[in-house]
């Protein structure tokens, strides 16, 4: 009997010691297992040389296909909106239009190359100079005269003479062979991470069969073949940061575009205006939410007594039963439509709310009605409601009168006349409802913070004739300041994670602009835009992963940040 | 109903109503939610310029009593007052009475030392602060003050920019005196000053009382007979919420005249 | 400022109840008065809210296969929740020795509570729906292939992810209420000569089980709000069947299914909307709100029975 209850005892414990391991790996796995996702996206390119094509996709393509772009006998490059771009060894680059024939001269290139092949989507130019491989794209904003400019993007210097050169069809990369019979490529995304494979033979012709496919042919006229495999970002990791000068964009600049409209270009996967939306849309949120729940833990955690406090932050609370993809629909069809009145309603509110609620407590005290008395704070927030309220009510008619008197009639028409047009999903319509989101998270932490201040402190200031709010602010609030901190960081790291409100609310238009009413694209609404849709082998997958893993950090280090604060305070207010 | 005998003098400025007596309780009753009849019916008079003990079993009202005397049990939800506490000749239950000034000429000290989480300096200068007193050196000269009177001074002179936290469990009790007395108050509460305090802090604490008797009058709480002989001029003998027997300390202890009050003083209960 | 603060409280309130009745006004207000786009009386109008044919033209579907999907998701997801989640917080709370890593352990779950859902919903993609599901794919449904069963977002996927979601959640409520229970329980029964299993199910349990359960009841509360994750795992706009079957074990895991939130989330962005169309959105909503509402009031009230329990237990 008493071995079978040992058993049992053992057991159990071993069951339950299985179970809980099993969370705790799976949980921490859940890291890894998103690291090794991501990892590829970091892969260096590789070169390799391999006897047959199956297995790499794209048809071969013969040798007389091939030559139809070689620039070494002036031949002509076509551009958009009709303009041809014409060169050869030794002469001046000429713009040439098709139907006018007029010939420009483009000063930007250099006549005395030896090579020039077209790279990439946009027909970008790789031309050698001597011992060096430059780089050129064309952009179209800064032309003038609508004459597609030239501009010089990147230089290489290439060790040997080059024999044969090829353009990538899709990338800025070109491959070539040099007289040494060696076959290089060239990433001019990533131009330090040179790819080099020496072969024992002579090459004369160079071409790319796929793009990741190279075919190198020998005078007589046997055919070798290299795969070339590199990610999005062609091995380096700055270009998910660091502004990058794309084909066809005149000048760097940080683009999130994993499926561009052009059908070849290449994919842009900046991750920067993402988090810049995030840190925007979570920035306005604290703004709108900090005051209110910050407001009511204060109320809350200093002046009510227990018993009422259990009634009111399940109350509060409550506001958590509004799932976020209800806030967002509300957002959508209640607010975006007439956001232009309900702006101007708000900005009378909050800028009403302060003078208009301490006026109405005094006239309401002054009149002497006992109706909100210093010894009954309890029931303030109940017996208030009708007055806030009116409070509110008298705000927003202000603020909407207010508007209709601004020249234009109207908020928007006044906004649009001083050179702001608010669009129909804008940071600012996100930034309020994100905080109605996580007002109950932030509340609920500063009010534990705030209640966990022993009660004595204010009592003895209350002894020495202080007010009730002197008392708290001189004595309770600056003890709980941190944990009111900490709770405006875990609300921050909500705001940041937060999904539905995002994608619903956003516009999810991946520009970086500081006007509040311009719309945003966050990390969290591009996972769950575009994850579905992206092949689980891409590099854009890889980088969704990665921008995961850059959200989970956020929130995880903003979160044991928030809690060893908390922790602190909680040990220092104990001692007292 | 016992009148106190005190022949120390009679404070000039004191109420006419009053006579000789610093604070007149006269009737008062005191209910809150939890416990409708917390204090019933309850009249005496506390002597000016001694020390009156209140005693009693735990949740006898004493507490509640005391806390009566500067509107503390304001803060229990739903408190109902009926009755009078006459402090310089005014009501000062009645609706109109200034609290935060009616605090000030009533001093406070309660169970566990509770000095904010500041400096020496600024936890005596709170208060002063409070009612308007700005300049540096009336602060720094009403602090230096009120830490002599509490018989601090010399311990802390070098230490008035710490943390009042650094301080013993017995300073930070007489910081938390001193920081009452720099208001100058009439009257001072102590609430069970010295009950979370070692024998020694404790007899300092008492020695301090007996000084301070000399120009405030003081009303306390106590747990501790012997603290209540040693220290009290009278003494009032609290039960069920009731005053059962006030009168001079010596008189109380050796004469009670009730059968509760000599049960709980020779420690038949409580 | 006591005013001002008080104010804060009032206006909070004052927000939630007024979305409240936002919702309830847009729902009733084409329940009842509208007249489009439905001609016919209140009754009828309601079995179509409920049970209305799918509408290709604009994607309104009846709620009623939303409403089964939803519940099946937070039934299948508390079948994994519950003895998971329970069983790591006894072994954080009553078995693990109280070491560094075991408070570190501790302190990663806690945060781990606080990291976004759709972190784990592109968990869930990338490790259940391609990795795990393609495994089952190859092994069991091979003759199926190219066509995934397993290996494509689903009903099983969804729920195992939103249960990841919630399990740092109820891992933190079933230890602070472990947490709670006084140690003289324990040792008294010990003292009685119960094996460790013993005390731990017969006398530490009982004690806790009110905070397990409001622990779960907010999971599920959580679970049935929580839409993004469902966005890469799980639901659909529109299943031609329930996830239910006749058979054994009557769930179908593989199948994909309906979601509320997901519903909404759908009308609301990619649905074109009839004339009173926002009463049908008002109604979606105001069915999740009062779902989600019930399940918190029940977890809140749980909640305060405990602490009133424990109030009268010990009263310093």
């Amino acid at each position: 009997m008493a071995n079978w209850r040992h058993f049992k005892s053992v057991s159990l414990g071993l069951l339950i010691r299985a179970a809980s391991f099993t969370v705790i790996f799976a949980l921490l796995g859940m890291v890894v297992q998103m690291m090794v996702v991501a990892a590829p996206i970091f892969a260096a390119s590789t070169l390799e040389r391999i006897d047959s094509p199956e297995g790499v996709r794209g048809a071969l393509v013969s040798r007389a296909e091939s030559q139809d772009a070689d620039l070494t006998q002036s031949t002509y490059w076509v551009s958009k909106d009709g303009w041809q771009l014409q060169g050869s060894p030794g002469n001046p680059w000429l713009w040439v239009h098709d139907q006018t024939a007029v010939p420009l001269n483009v000063r930007e290139l250099p006549s005395d190359f030896s090579i020039a092949q077209m790279v990439g989507h946009q027909r970008g130019l790789a031309v050698l100079v001597g011992n060096t491989l430059e780089h050129f794209h064309f952009s179209q904003s800064t032309s003038i005269n609508n004459v597609p400019a030239v501009e010089r993007v990147k230089t290489v210097l290439v060790g040997s003479d080059i024999v044969a050169l090829a353009g990538h069809p899709r990338l800025a990369v070109v491959a070539f062979a040099t007289s040494s019979s060696e076959i290089q490529v060239v990433d001019f995304r990533n131009p330090n991470a040179s790819l080099r494979i020496q072969v024992d033979v002579e090459i004369d012709t160079i071409v790319w069969v796929s793009p990741s496919l190279i075919r190198a042919l020998t005078p007589s006229g046997d055919a070798l073949l290299f795969v070339f495999r590199a990610t999005d970002i062609g091995g380096d990791w700055r270009r998910l940061l660091s502004p990058i000068e794309y084909e066809g964009y005149p000048s760097e600049e940080y683009l999130w575009l994993p499926l561009p409209s052009a059908q070849r270009a290449e994919p842009k996967y900046s991750v920067v205006p993402l988090i810049f939306g995030t840190l925007k849309a979570a920035l306005l949120a604290l703004l709108f939410s900090a005051p209110l729940s910050l407001g009511c833990a204060i109320y809350v955690g200093c002046f009510m007594s227990e018993a009422q406090r259990q009634r009111v932050r399940p109350a509060i609370d409550m506001l958590t039963a509004f799932p976020t993809v209800v806030l967002g629909a509300i957002g959508l069809f209640w607010l975006a439509p007439r956001f232009g009145e309900f702006l101007s309603a708000l900005i009378g509110v909050i800028a009403l709310f302060p003078i208009l609620a301490i006026l109405g407590v005094f006239v309401v005290r002054g009149l002497g009605w006992r109706w909100v008395r210093h010894d009954a704070l309890d029931d303030w927030p109940l017996r208030l409601l009708p007055l806030v309220l009116l409070v509110i009510a008298v705000g927003a008619a202000a603020g909407l009168s207010g508007a209709a008197r601004l020249p234009g009639g109207s908020l928007e028409a006044y906004l649009l006349s001083s050179g702001v047009s608010i669009s129909h999903f804008n940071s600012l319509l996100v930034g309020i409802v994100l905080g109605l989101a996580i007002t109950p998270t932030i509340f609920s932490i500063a009010e534990e913070a705030i209640h966990a201040v022993p009660r004595n402190l204010a009592a003895g200031a209350l002894a020495l004739g202080s007010t009730p709010w002197q008392g708290y602010r001189d004595v309770v609030l600056p003890l709980a300041l941190p944990g009111m901190i900490a709770a405006i960081m875990v609300g921050f790291g909500r705001a940041a994670g937060e999904t539905m409100i995002l994608v619903m609310l956003s516009g999810n238009t991946g520009i970086m602009d500081l006007s509040i009413f311009e719309g945003l694209r966050s990390v969290s609404a591009s996972l769950a835009l575009e994850l579905p849709e992206a092949p689980k082998t891409s590099s854009h997958y890889q980088v969704l992963f990665v921008m995961g893993l850059l959200l989970f950090g956020l929130t995880f280090i903003v979160n044991t940040v928030a809690e060893i604060i908390r922790a602190r305070v909680r040990m220092r207010v104990r001692g007292l | 109903m016992f009148e106190p005998v005190n022949e120390t003098e009679v404070r000039p400025h004191a109420g006419e109503g009053a006579s000789m007596a610093a604070v007149s309780v006269r009737h008062l009753s005191l209910g809150y939610r939890d416990n409708p009849k917390a204090l019933k019916d309850i009249s005496f008079d506390i002597p000016e310029r001694a020390v009156t003990a209140i005693i009693g079993a735990s949740g006898c009202g004493k507490s509640t009593l005391l806390r009566c005397m500067n509107r503390m049990n304001d803060l229990i939800e739903g408190v109902q007052y009926s009755g009078e506490v006459i402090l310089d000749g005014s009501n000062i239950l009645s609706p109109g009475t200034n609290v935060t000034a009616l605090r000030r000429r009533v001093g406070m000290v309660f169970q566990r030392p509770n000095p904010f989480p500041k400096t020496v300096f600024e936890n005596v200068a709170y208060g002063l602060k409070l009612s308007g007193v700005a300049s540096a050196r009336a602060q720094e000269e009403q602090v230096e003050q009120a830490l002599r009177a509490a018989a601090l001074w010399d311990e802390v002179k070098d230490r008035l920019d710490d943390s009042a936290l650094k301080l013993s469990q017995g300073q930070q009790q007489r910081l938390v005196i001193a920081r009452a007395l720099a208001l100058e108050p009439q009257v001072l509460l102590l609430d069970e000053p010295a009950s979370s305090l070692d024998p020694t802090s404790t007899f300092r604490i008492e020695e301090l009382i007996y000084e301070l008797k000399q120009s405030h009058t003081i009303i306390i709480v106590t747990h501790n007979m012997q603290q209540a002989a040693r220290v009290s001029d009278c003494t009032a003998f609290m039960h069920g919420g009731q005053l059962v027997e006030f009168g001079q300390t010596e008189t109380i202890f050796t004469f009670p005249s009730k059968r509760e009050t000599e049960d709980y003083i020779t420690g038949r209960y409580g | 400022m006591i005013g001002l603060s008080a104010s804060m409280v009032s206006t909070v309130l004052l927000i939630g109840s007024g979305l409240f009745i936002l919702l309830v006004a847009s729902a009733g207000d084409w329940l009842f008065l509208s007249s489009e786009p439905f001609e016919a009386g209140f009754l009828d109008r309601l079995n179509d809210v409920f049970f209305a044919k799918p509408n290709v033209e604009n994607g309104l579907t009846g709620l009623f296969p939303a409403i089964v999907g939803t519940l099946s998701l937070v039934m299948v997801m508390t079948l994994f929740v519950a003895p998971l989640g329970v069983a790591t917080a006894i072994y954080l709370s009553e078995y693990a020795r109280d070491t560094w890593y075991t408070k570190l352990i501790r302190i990663s779950i806690t945060n781990l509570a606080g990291v976004p859902a759709i972190i784990y919903g592109i968990f869930g993609l990338g490790f259940f729906v391609y990795g795990l599901g393609g495994q089952v794919d190859a092994l069991f449904y091979a003759d199926r292939l190219p066509s995934p069963t397993f290996g494509t977002p689903g009903l099983l996927w969804a729920a195992l992810t939103l249960a990841l979601v919630n399990l740092p959640v109820v891992i933190v409520a079933v230890t602070e209420g472990l947490d709670a229970v006084p140690n003289d329980l324990r040792e008294a029964s010990i003292a009685l000569g119960a094996t460790k299993s013993e005390t731990v199910f017969k006398a530490v349990m009982p004690a806790a089980l009110p905070s397990v359960f409001s622990g779960l009841i907010l999971a599920t509360a959580r679970a049935a709000g929580e839409v993004s994750p469902l966005l890469l795992v799980g639901a659909v706009k529109f299943s031609p069947s329930l996830p239910l079957s006749s058979r054994a074990p009557f769930i179908e895991f593989e199948q994909k299914f309906m979601h509320l939130g997901f519903q909404l989330f759908d009308a609301v962005l990619f649905a074109r909307l009839p004339p009173g169309g926002l009463g049908w959105v008002a109604c979606i909503a105001l069915i999740l709100v009062l779902l989600i509402g019930v399940l918190n009031v029940t977890a809140v009230s749980l909640r305060a029975a405990v602490l009133k329990r424990q109030t009268v237990e010990n009263p310093f």
